[in-house]
């Protein structure tokens, strides 16, 4: 493929070199699994093979709020601030020559083997989780179905914003800089679903602003009012890798189950 | 094996329409059909019967079901139609469309029927270079395209527009964008509705919606939107051809596929809430709860037609910003004008749109809402809607094909307008989930096929490379031929890429 021909972005490539290394030093050390799921969590979670009893870990989210002494993210409509400008770094290969890394690697791949329809067979269930987070995205033939599950209705409700923002972006570049709070209602649980998410969406739309973390504060059931923080940055195109814009949220196939001590939800997206 | 009680309701009409009988889903008070080849068929029933097996797990209802739950609704008129390149969407199936007597106080107005991207629609604009001018330099087209065009996730437009500027554009569609210079006299008489519908009123809609839709006035969007570089590969209809400008083979045109971007969306977004509280009101049952509607008369059906209508100016005005960032990308690297260049829009169609229309249904002639999701309008010849020089070839229809496969050019004709009030498929249809193109395909390889056929490309989100693959799509020569052999529109000129510019 001509060197010349793909667009040039400069920070991914550095981002893809850092890590390729780093892959490259886990992958000798790579002694993890996940643990079995018991009755009090219902995610898998990495592990140490030397320590199969292992209480599962959460992961490690790093700091909350980044270096307080770099400046917002100020954002402008320039072409040059959308990278479109090629550089002349030529002895690294383009970034998008390389394998794709995502979802980063991990146990949490074994279901995406799943068919993609025609005789049934359909992946075993929440097998797609994306990385060691507590959603994956299911099949939908033009759209995609969020599917996002926790220990209750709440971390559900967060763990679905992740899913959204993750389609947007790959999280895993985006950093907690900032925050955000959104406020959403409805009238009962499925279009209080639909307005969280739907706020979330509007803010990334007029303000690009993708959140790595979503706390939710207040969640009253009674009047069906939600009151979040969103941690995270805004959208820049030399820093986040670009994903697939979600264009609204849909009512369509939207299902939320309640059970003792874990709760999900499935949303189709539309993009 | 779908259950055979499904199968029992659907039957073969012609050689490429099958019949939905009613009774497939309770309610339905007008049959549903199904224009398909046997090379599509089977997808269509593969969708059912997954959704046979998947039961209540994340599921979603396949196009056939949702054909039928639209023919349920209050209002329909002789039936519930589906094109080939139909496949489940949100309420209605996309490449569905539904037609509602205006004249009847139960008729409803659905945001589903319109999509949530409002006035998604084609434009073609012709050039006088043939293939051999762009050749040598078709890598620097591409890129010029690509650094003139906002394209993908977060991208923000580069035309100055103020919330203004947007108020009006929001009221004046295409007018707004000739005013402003941005557009030609001429690309007016070649856009559907001349480019503004008249009942657009931005009272209504939020503010929410311009809001959204402020940064991302002269963005080309993201998913299945593009921009391409075509060359004519085939002349099928020499006398059409002629009449639009394109009839010579190897000549290059560009075609754009956009549609209202944010501000569709939330103003589908927000009718959709507003729709769901009237519905308890005014007692309308539907078999799904995404067929949210409203008495076409109600408020709430009223406020979302100006509504839409501001999208839908919205999209022209996009498209006709687009439209002049082309000419000047060409302009600046042919050395040339666009004038010179000739480049003229030869049409833009609009295939996510209800509209007011007229139609004879058994031999009377009655004012129609016609709701048309993923599904073009084809008038045919002689129509008094259709540009003057188009009159004797009928309404030109821009089909725009995947990524690095064929793009058609058809036109409307009088079986169309009979059958289908006047409508015909939009594009290729998907075949295959996003996600599983994610996973299961390898974007090197995708490149590597495009680069192969001589296609230079240009993509902001890699992902995105995998999830539009030719291979995810319904193969749109077998959409377009079943459109032809059912006679809903006439096939006039075949386009071929050679780049290719999306989000």
């Amino acid at each position: 493929m001509d060197e010349n021909a793909l667009p040039q972005r400069p920070n991914a490539r550095q981002r893809m070199r850092a890590q390729r290394a780093a892959e490259a030093e886990a992958a000798t050390s790579s002694d993890q699994t996940t643990c079995a799921t018991t009755t009090a969590c219902s995610g898998r979670r990495l592990i140490p093979v030397s320590e199969p009893n292992a209480i599962c870990v959460s992961p490690d989210q790093g700091t909350a709020m980044g270096d307080a002494a770099e400046p917002d993210y100020i954002p402008t409509s320039s072409l040059r601030s959308q990278g479109r400008t090629p550089d002349g770094d030529e002895d690294v290969p383009n970034p998008l020559l390389l394998p794709l890394q995502y979802p980063p690697a991990g146990p949490g791949e074994a279901g995406n083997e799943a068919a993609d329809g025609g005789g049934g067979n359909l992946p075993p269930y929440r097998s797609a989780a994306v990385g060691t987070y507590k959603f994956e995205y299911l099949d939908h033939t033009a759209d995609v179905q969020l599917h996002a599950w926790g220990n209750n209705l709440t971390e559900a409700f967060e763990n679905c914003a992740l899913a959204m923002f993750n389609y947007m972006s790959p999280l895993e570049h985006v950093r907690p800089r900032e925050t955000r709070s959104y406020r959403a209602e409805g009238h009962d649980l499925p279009s209080l679903l639909f307005s969280f998410l739907d706020e979330l969406l509007f803010v990334f739309a007029t303000e690009l602003f993708l959140a790595v973390e979503v706390h939710i504060q207040s969640f009253d059931r009674t009047s069906f009012v939600i009151e979040a923080e969103g941690v995270g940055e805004a959208f820049n195109r030399d820093i986040h890798e670009v994903g697939t814009e979600i264009k609204a949220i849909t009512y369509s196939a939207m299902s939320i189950k309640e059970r003792e001590n874990d709760a999900e939800l499935f949303v189709i997206v539309d993009i | 094996m779908i259950a055979p009680q499904e199968m029992s309701y659907i039957r073969q009409l012609g050689p490429v329409s099958y019949e939905v009988k009613e009774g497939f889903v309770p309610g339905m008070r007008v049959p549903g059909v199904v224009y398909v080849n046997n090379a599509l068929k089977g997808l269509i029933f593969e969708e059912l019967q997954q959704a046979v097996q998947r039961g209540d797990h994340g599921g979603f209802l396949p196009a056939v079901k949702q054909l039928a739950n639209v023919a349920a609704l209050p209002g329909i008129v002789k039936r519930s139609i589906a094109l080939p390149d139909v496949h489940s969407g949100y309420g209605f199936a996309i490449g569905n469309v539904a037609a509602f007597d205006m004249d009847n106080p139960e008729a409803v107005v659905s945001p589903g029927g319109v999509g949530f991207d409002i006035n998604c629609g084609v434009r073609l604009i012709r050039t006088n270079l043939t293939e051999a001018d762009v050749a040598p330099v078709r890598e620097q087209l591409a890129q010029a395209l690509f650094d003139h065009i906002p394209v993908g996730v977060g991208s923000q437009g580069i035309i100055p527009t103020t919330a203004k500027d947007m108020e009006s554009a929001l009221e004046l569609g295409m007018d707004w964008s000739l005013r402003e210079g941005y557009a030609w006299a001429e690309d007016k008489e070649h856009c559907e509705e001349y480019g503004r519908m008249l009942n657009a009123d931005p009272r209504h809609v939020s503010s929410r919606a311009k809001k959204r839709g402020l940064p991302q006035m002269g963005t080309l969007g993201a998913g299945n939107h593009y921009a391409e570089v075509q060359v004519v590969d085939e002349v099928l209809d020499p006398v059409a051809a002629r009449r639009m400008g394109i009839d010579t083979k190897g000549q290059v045109v560009v075609m754009i596929h956009s549609g209202s971007r944010g501000l569709g969306h939330q103003v589908a977004t927000d009718a959709l809430v507003a729709m769901e509280r009237a519905m308890a009101r005014d007692g309308i049952v539907t078999n799904d709860r995404q067929l949210a509607c409203a008495r076409i008369g109600s408020a709430e059906g009223q406020s979302y037609l100006a509504a839409m209508a501001c999208a839908a100016n919205y999209a022209w005005v996009n498209r006709s910003s687009m439209t002049f960032l082309a000419r000047q990308a060409f302009a600046k690297l042919f050395k040339s004008t666009p004038d010179d260049l000739d480049m003229h829009v030869v049409y833009d169609v609009s295939h996510n749109i209800a509209k007011v229309e007229q139609h004879l249904v058994d031999g009377k002639y009655m004012r129609l809402l016609v709701h048309r999701k993923g599904s073009t309008r084809a008038f045919p010849p002689h129509h008094p809607l259709i540009p003057v020089d188009y009159q004797l070839i009928g309404q030109p229809v821009l089909v725009g094909g995947t990524m690095g496969t064929a793009s058609y050019v058809l036109t409307g004709t009088e079986q169309g307008f009979k059958e289908t009030f006047g409508s015909t498929c939009h594009g290729a249809g998907r075949a295959r989930s996003r996600n599983s193109s994610r996973n299961k395909l390898d974007y090197q390889q995708v490149l590597d096929n495009l680069k192969a056929k001589g296609i230079s490309i240009r993509v902001a989100s890699p992902k995105l490379v995998m999830e539009e693959a030719p291979e995810s799509y319904k193969d749109v020569c077998a959409v377009v031929d079943t459109c032809h052999e059912a006679g809903i529109s006439k096939k006039a000129v075949k386009l071929r890429p050679i780049a290719v510019i999306k989000g």
